[in-house]
């Protein structure tokens, strides 16, 4: 960043503001205990240093100029939100001590299901992401652009959930119809699709790939369900809010999505069909 | 416009300034901007871009509103999940994944902690009547003890998932009275005060989690096409005010049944292009409107061979046939799709399973369900039996999350928690559709969809962001909300116009942390009694109160100041009344002026007659109302007029 442009007033000891950078991550550092003063301490004087240099303007010039020019006689008006500075930081290094104490307290259970989730929704990428080589219809389209963007971010916080556990990450990479996780093939996971599955929904194009997409998808997301499901029937599972969260919503999401599915995918059939088919109860 | 006193300039604040520079900053800003231009634009460029991170000290940016106080949670709670707020009296009591909070509010410059309330659940989404606190557990880790060690085995009957009920009459000791455990734990629950049933309230219960084993709670049955199962309803529980020990489940209404396919209000504008597109190329579209699909091919084929074959033709079918085939389209599509009617009462419920979230409104009896894929409008005149009157779905909306109506009912705002709130969804290339609010006329009893809200500030992929809880500000005669959308702020929007709704104040933080998405931003954000309070989920409590604006003049601030709550449930939406005041009426007048609907002599002459008639003698005020009355048939907003004559002839008393 160039300097700041001159209606700016810098703030003393401000400079620019560096880019995100990995080796100030926060994982790296661990909080033993809350009865360690000294190294709160230090811990706070390196983010407090850290912040400063994240900091860029502060105050107009103009709000400064007129700081000394209006403020007398006026100062029963204003008024001082929250406590010093000090008393901040005390709180801050106890919520880093809390957040360090639930990320070191963790059941197996999670981290399976975080590392079969990300394999998991990794596939439902591939397959969306066919949507717009294969004559998806703009309905479709919408749907498969919103299942990327949903599960790319839940991918991501679910790795970011692990990594803030010190646990393994699993890497993803996508290349047309190859996934691998970790540099080898994915773990199948309730619903995944067979090999021979996505062949079938490579091959097919237009309406009819819609259809295809739908019941995989739906018998995808079931899985997804019933991976929620057995989570939360495990002893000493989800106890971690962050994780019963994750799991929550994953299920709640995807149960929403499988009802909008097959509610498309009826309309899909009954066009296919023709009107002989009088059958309309969707499944349930 | 009679009030330039504005502070619509942009304050880009860091808290390690300290607490005097800010408030000179804030001071600085109502005393002394009356230079600084156009009052009625939206900073440009948009301050809330760029801002730093921090827990305690992330930069700031404000708009429209003033700090009154931010106070970071007790000790108890730092480091947990701050949830939704309720209000009684002077406090405003703030759920938290670790227990409950009650801040003393009474100096909303300086809040206090009156009682910290240790009892872990998630969410702990709070409420409040009378004597009694009732507070949501929906996570397997709460205690019916309210243990701190969480309930390690899958089935247990240590464990609360349901409802905790508490005698607040001694606020320094709340007193534990009952549970009511639930199938699926609350996630949210709704409290519902019956206008003419004064010995019984009753909550409505929205849980979304899985069904818990039957071995844990008798009766709970996971299978979705069980006559008993605990999926496709809600529940309703009765709590007798005078023995509240007694509540329990009072019904479980199927209010999604016969929910068969939505009533889609807009389809993509993808989908309408292509429909446009096929209707020039001539191709056969069935419906009309937002219910016009393109046929395919596979679909009109057989069906221009078959009307060829029946006029005894051979080979290709002609621009007859065609014409033919549209012609009979309409009822061969019906044949093919079938009709409500046709829905077997005994086929699968295939509804949504759950709502998320319900406002009820008592006021004029009728609740928004914010439902699974749907939005539901409910009729609560019975509050054992409510009656789903309307569904509305979205190809845009994920998850409906909740609702708002407008105060007099002809409006409601559903939000789209896409992503469940743990996901950055406002950044630039997130579409505007998506996690947003949508916004409905009520017609009739019948919902029409007219235009989307959502932040218009991009945030960074370090913040959650998605449309959250809100609630109306009692500005008369103005659909006006404040809104969280976690870590991108609070904003304050009207709605008046259903088809423009647009942003006229605000108030955003930078990220909780700068390397990784960290927990934070606005859970909720209500108004009441005069400030705006927001449940900041990791950085405790802010209070805010509105500056007047080119957008809000001191007189619509004092006009909502003067409506005075005993409590707000906001689940349980309020009926706003406005006292008698010249504030009311000078509310009226600047909206008058603002729109035009009145001459700038007209507008002179009733402000100069207000203003003489204010602290002076109100003897003139009959004659006054009744002029401005006769106004009405010439303005082209005659029934704001109508309510200015109103407001003054109350004022002649």
């Amino acid at each position: 960043m160039n300097g700041p442009p001159q209606r700016w007033c810098m703030a003393p000891g401000v400079g620019a503001r560096p880019s995100p950078s990995r080796e100030t991550g926060r994982s790296s550092i661990m909080l033993p205990a809350l009865d360690e003063p000294r190294q709160h301490a230090n811990r706070m004087e390196k983010r407090s240093r850290m912040k400063k240099q994240q900091t860029r303007w502060i105050l107009p010039c103009t709000f400064a100029l007129a700081l000394t020019a209006c403020a007398s006689g006026q100062g029963s008006t204003g008024t001082a939100p929250g406590p010093e500075g000090r008393e901040l930081e005390r709180l801050e290094a106890l919520f880093q001590a809390r957040v360090d104490s639930v990320t070191s307290n963790v059941s197996e259970a999670d981290v399976e299901f975080m590392t079969g989730m990300i394999s998991h929704h990794a596939q439902a990428l591939v397959m969306s992401g066919l949507a717009p080589t294969h004559g998806a219809s703009p309905q479709m389209r919408i749907l498969t652009s919103r299942i990327i963007n949903a599960q790319t971010d839940e991918i991501a916080f679910m790795q970011a959930w692990l990594r803030d556990r010190q646990r393994h990450v699993p890497e993803v990479e996508v290349d047309g119809l190859t996934l691998t996780i970790d540099g080898g093939p994915a773990p199948r996971m309730h619903g995944m699709l067979s090999d021979a599955q996505m062949q079938e929904l490579a091959a097919a194009r237009g309406v009819e790939w819609d259809r295809v997409f739908l019941t995989y998808m739906i018998q995808h997301h079931e899985g997804a369900v019933a991976m929620v499901s057995d989570l939360l029937s495990t002893d000493g599972a989800a106890n971690d809010d962050v994780a019963f969260k994750v799991a929550s919503d994953i299920q709640v999401d995807q149960r929403t999505e499988i009802r909008r599915m097959k509610l498309m995918l009826e309309d899909i059939a009954g066009r296919l069909e023709g009107p002989s088919s009088q059958d309309r109860h969707p499944s349930p | 416009m009679n009030d330039r006193s504005s502070s619509s300039t942009v304050l880009k604040l860091t808290r390690r300034l300290g607490p005097l520079a800010l408030a000179a900053g804030v001071l600085v800003a109502s005393a002394c901007s009356s230079s600084a231009g156009s009052f009625g634009a939206a900073p440009s460029p948009d301050p809330r871009i760029g801002l730093g991170a921090g827990l305690f000290d992330a930069e700031e940016a404000i708009w429209n509103l003033a700090w009154v106080s931010q106070s970071p949670p007790p000790e108890s709670f730092v480091g947990s999940t701050n949830s939704d707020l309720a209000f009684i009296g002077d406090y405003a009591i703030q759920g938290n994944y670790n227990g409950v909070m009650f801040w003393d509010i009474s100096d909303p410059a300086r809040p206090t902690i009156a009682v910290e309330f240790v009892c872990p659940a998630s969410q702990s989404d709070v409420s409040v009547y009378g004597n009694l606190l009732f507070v949501s557990g929906e996570g397997t880790s709460g205690r019916l003890d309210c243990g701190s060690e969480g309930v390690a085995e899958a089935v247990s009957h240590d464990r609360l998932r349901g409802i905790r009920i508490f005698d607040i009459t001694d606020v320094q000791n709340p007193e534990y009275v009952a549970n009511v455990q639930t199938c699926r734990g609350s996630h949210t629950h709704t409290v519902l005060k019956h206008p003419s049933d004064d010995d019984n309230i009753y909550i409505y219960v929205s849980g979304s989690s899985s069904v818990r084993p039957a071995e844990e709670l008798e009766g709970c049955i996971a299978a979705g096409d069980d006559p008993s199962s605990a999926l496709f309803r809600i529940e309703v529980i009765r709590v007798p005010l005078d023995s509240p020990e007694d509540a329990a489940i009072v019904s479980s209404p199927r209010i999604f049944q016969g929910l068969v396919e939505p009533q889609s209000h807009g389809q993509a504008p993808g989908d309408l292009r292509a429909v446009e597109e096929a209707r020039a190329r001539g191709d056969f579209v069935s419906g009309v409107g937002e219910d016009a699909r393109v046929m395919s091919g596979r679909f009109t084929q057989p069906q221009l061979l078959r009307i060829m074959r029946e006029r005894g033709g051979t080979g290709s079918p002609t621009a007859a046939d065609s014409l033919q085939l549209h012609a009979e389209l309409p009822t061969l599509v019906e044949q093919l799709t079938g009709t409500d009617d046709d829905v077997d009462p005994d086929a699968p419920r295939p509804g949504p399973t759950q709502c998320h979230d319900i406002t009820v409104f008592p006021g004029i009896g009728l609740a928004g369900g914010a439902c699974g894929g749907y939005g539901l409008l409910l009729d609560i005149r019975d509050p054992e039996n409510p009656v789903r009157i309307d569904a509305v779905a979205d190809a845009n909306f994920s998850y409906w999350h909740s609702a708002t109506f407008n105060n007099d009912g002809s409006k409601v705002l559903f939000t789209d928690e896409w992503g469940g709130g743990g996901g950055p969804k406002c950044r630039i290339d997130d579409p505007r559709e998506w996690g947003a609010d949508a916004i409905f006329t009520v017609e009739d009893g019948s919902m029409v969809f007219h235009e989307y809200y959502k932040l218009s500030a991009p945030q960074t992929s370090l913040e959650n962001c998605v449309a959250h809880n809100g609630s109306l500000i009692p500005i008369p005669g103005r659909d006006i909300m404040i809104q969280g959308w976690y870590q991108g702020g609070i904003s304050l929007f009207e709605w008046t116009d259903p088809d423009n709704p647009h942003e006229i104040a605000f108030h955003d933080r930078g990220p909780v942390n700068a390397e990784t998405q960290g927990a934070g931003g606005s859970w909720s954000v209500y108004w009441y009694n005069g400030v705006i309070v927001n449940s900041e989920i990791s950085r405790g409590l802010d209070i805010f109160e509105l500056t007047p604006s080119a957008h809000i003049s001191q007189n619509e601030i004092d006009a909502a100041k003067s409506v005075h709550l005993d409590y707000l449930n906001p689940q349980g939406q309020p009926l706003f009344v406005w006292p008698s005041s010249f504030a009311l009426a000078g509310a009226y007048v600047d909206q008058l002026e603002r729109s035009g609907a009145l001459s700038e002599n007209r507008i002179a002459t009733v402000r100069g007659a207000l203003g003489d008639a204010d602290g002076g003698s109100r003897s003139g005020l009959n004659d006054l109302a009744n002029e401005v009355a006769g106004w009405a048939g010439s303005s082209n907003d005659s029934a704001k007029v109508r309510m200015l004559a109103a407001a003054v002839r109350d004022l002649a008393g």
